[in-house]
């Protein structure tokens, strides 16, 4: 007996492997039938290999058809290929019992799968193998960060006060509707707001109630504006709207209706009947559309400023813009 | 020893274009329509170089689909299918209701996994023919989609490439009627340029 066999004999059967990792392994004929099924894939389908091995498998799980199983094991054949089965398109492959038991946020176990092809001796596709990883944690992981990383960005957008856009959303809005209606030569305006007198109702009826009725002034915010104004919390009792593709007249037309919705609304808050009216400025970015936030900023707080010292409850509009 | 010598150019250059024919061919099968392709241009770039490439070869038209997949063997690198414009989706289309594969998913998720199909089968066949001609095997990652509005500046972080120099081979096709066009890239990373260059030694002495 020569030293390699002795050798050989002393070594496990590294067969077992195969076995013994942590993966789904299945091996097809060209028929689709099922000629090796690991012991991964017999824990995690409930069945036995005994019970599967000959079998075509598409018939034992028919989803695989509406999963374009047969096309893509075709291709392999055809073309010696690799195919995947992607987890974020597909969810799973084979329908398997999940390996986890307290978390039950799927039904099935999450998988991606990969076909690749087995060739014989010449080269030829003979067999198709296929792979499966159980991706169930990593989505659950995935999904958790996801969710938890929308309500971040929500949040730092919105002010929790009125859940309106917060300023910072405001200035990123701004800043790009500028740049896009100044290259495309279309009108922008905005609008400032500030409630008159706000001080005297923090006076005299407690923070508590200020907040919940600029909150409450917020809320009927979207009734009196057109469906595509932006409006958001400027800062205190300031309110800023962005009105697309507005010139100055039409923004005066629109400001001025939720001006007077505003003066004829009452906010009822513990028994107490509060009324209250804003004033505003406007600014347009002008026919030549070309115009910085800060200059556009300014003159609507300037037109603001005007409205505030002539009688309050009114809107003001800036001067034309002359490009600089 | 890693040079790239005319010979081995030309070598290559042959070599990907028997893949490159075999995966439009593929396509072409699929869509029944009849695709025109370019000689592939082989060349050693550095990382910095290949957004220039790129936009050299009129990447940028504001949309662009980029199907990509990375592959492994004596040789590793990674493959770019980039489809411009409306390519992605008038192909997409096609493939649709031309080549009877039709998984039923929703239609985004279909248009992704047509989209990736695509990707992988391009990729696939043209790398498998490649590697199949030089004796060897490759294996293949699941390919990935970048998709919406990618813009060149972003290109670069979309698709990570290695920081060292690299073998570019790009290649383009172009369906006759439709108004669609694709780029290939292929990198493949200077560390395995050696196995390749012997790899494709080795051939031109057999042919010898």
């Amino acid at each position: 007996m020569t030293a390699p066999l002795e050798c050989a004999r002393m070594q496990p059967d590294f067969s077992q492997i195969i076995q013994s990792v942590n993966m789904g392994i299945l091996v097809l004929d060209k028929n689709l039938r099922i000629v090796f099924w690991n012991r991964w894939m017999e824990e995690h389908s409930r069945l036995r290999s005994g019970e599967v091995l000959g079998r075509d498998i598409m018939e034992l799980y028919p989803n695989l058809e509406k999963k374009g199983f047969r096309w893509k094991a075709e291709t392999v054949f055809k073309m010696g290929n690799f195919a995947f089965f992607s987890q974020q398109l597909h969810s799973h492959l084979i329908p398997l019992h999940l390996a986890r038991y307290l978390t039950a946020d799927f039904e099935q176990m999450q998988q991606n799968a990969t076909l690749s092809p087995l060739r014989d001796p010449l080269g030829r596709v003979e067999y198709l193998c296929v792979s499966i990883e159980d991706a169930t944690d990593s989505v659950i992981y995935r999904e958790r960060l996801e969710s938890a990383k929308k309500d971040l960005e929500v949040m730092s957008l919105t002010d929790p006060l009125t859940n309106l856009p917060n300023r910072r959303h405001l200035m990123e809005t701004l800043e790009r509707e500028i740049s896009k209606h100044g290259r495309q030569k279309r009108p922008l305006s905005i609008a400032i707001l500030d409630v008159d007198h706000f001080k005297n109702i923090n006076d005299s009826h407690g923070h508590m109630i200020g907040d919940k009725v600029l909150a409450g002034l917020a809320g009927i915010f979207p009734r009196h504006l057109r469906t595509y104004d932006f409006v958001a919390r400027y800062g205190g009792e300031e309110f800023c709207v962005v009105l697309v593709n507005t010139a100055m007249e039409e923004a005066l037309f629109v400001m001025e209706r939720l001006r007077a919705a505003v003066e004829n609304e009452t906010f009822h808050h513990e028994g107490k009947d509060i009324r209250l009216t804003i004033s505003i400025g406007i600014s347009s970015n002008g026919s030549s559309g070309d115009m910085s936030m800060d200059r556009m900023l300014n003159s609507a707080d300037k037109a603001l400023y005007r409205a505030k010292n002539t009688s309050r409850n009114r809107c003001e509009v800036a001067p034309a813009i002359t490009p600089l | 020893m890693i040079e790239l010598t005319e010979e081995r150019r030309d070598a290559l250059t042959e070599l990907l274009n028997i893949g490159f024919g075999r995966s439009i061919a593929c396509l072409a099968e699929m869509i029944g329509i009849f695709i025109r392709i370019s000689v592939p241009s082989v060349r050693l770039v550095r990382p910095r170089e290949i957004v220039d490439i790129l936009a050299q070869a009129e990447v940028d038209r504001h949309e662009i689909t980029l199907i990509q997949q990375s592959f492994r063997g004596e040789f590793n690198g990674e493959a770019v299918l980039a489809l411009p414009g409306k390519s992605g989706h008038t192909l997409a289309r096609m493939l649709e209701s031309d080549c009877g594969f039709r998984p039923d998913m929703e239609p985004d998720k279909l248009h992704m996994e047509v989209l990736l199909e695509l990707g992988n089968i391009v990729i696939g066949a043209c790398l498998g023919k490649f590697a199949e001609i030089l004796d060897s095997l490759l294996s293949f990652n699941p390919p990935q989609i970048f998709q919406d509005n990618i813009r060149l500046d972003r290109l670069k972080q979309a698709v990570s490439f290695p920081d060292y120099g690299a073998l570019l081979i790009l290649t383009s096709f172009r369906l006759e009627r439709e108004e669609v066009t694709g780029y290939m890239f292929i990198f493949i990373s200077s560390e395995f340029l050696e196995t390749l260059f012997t790899s494709v030694d080795r051939f031109l002495d057999d042919l010898k």
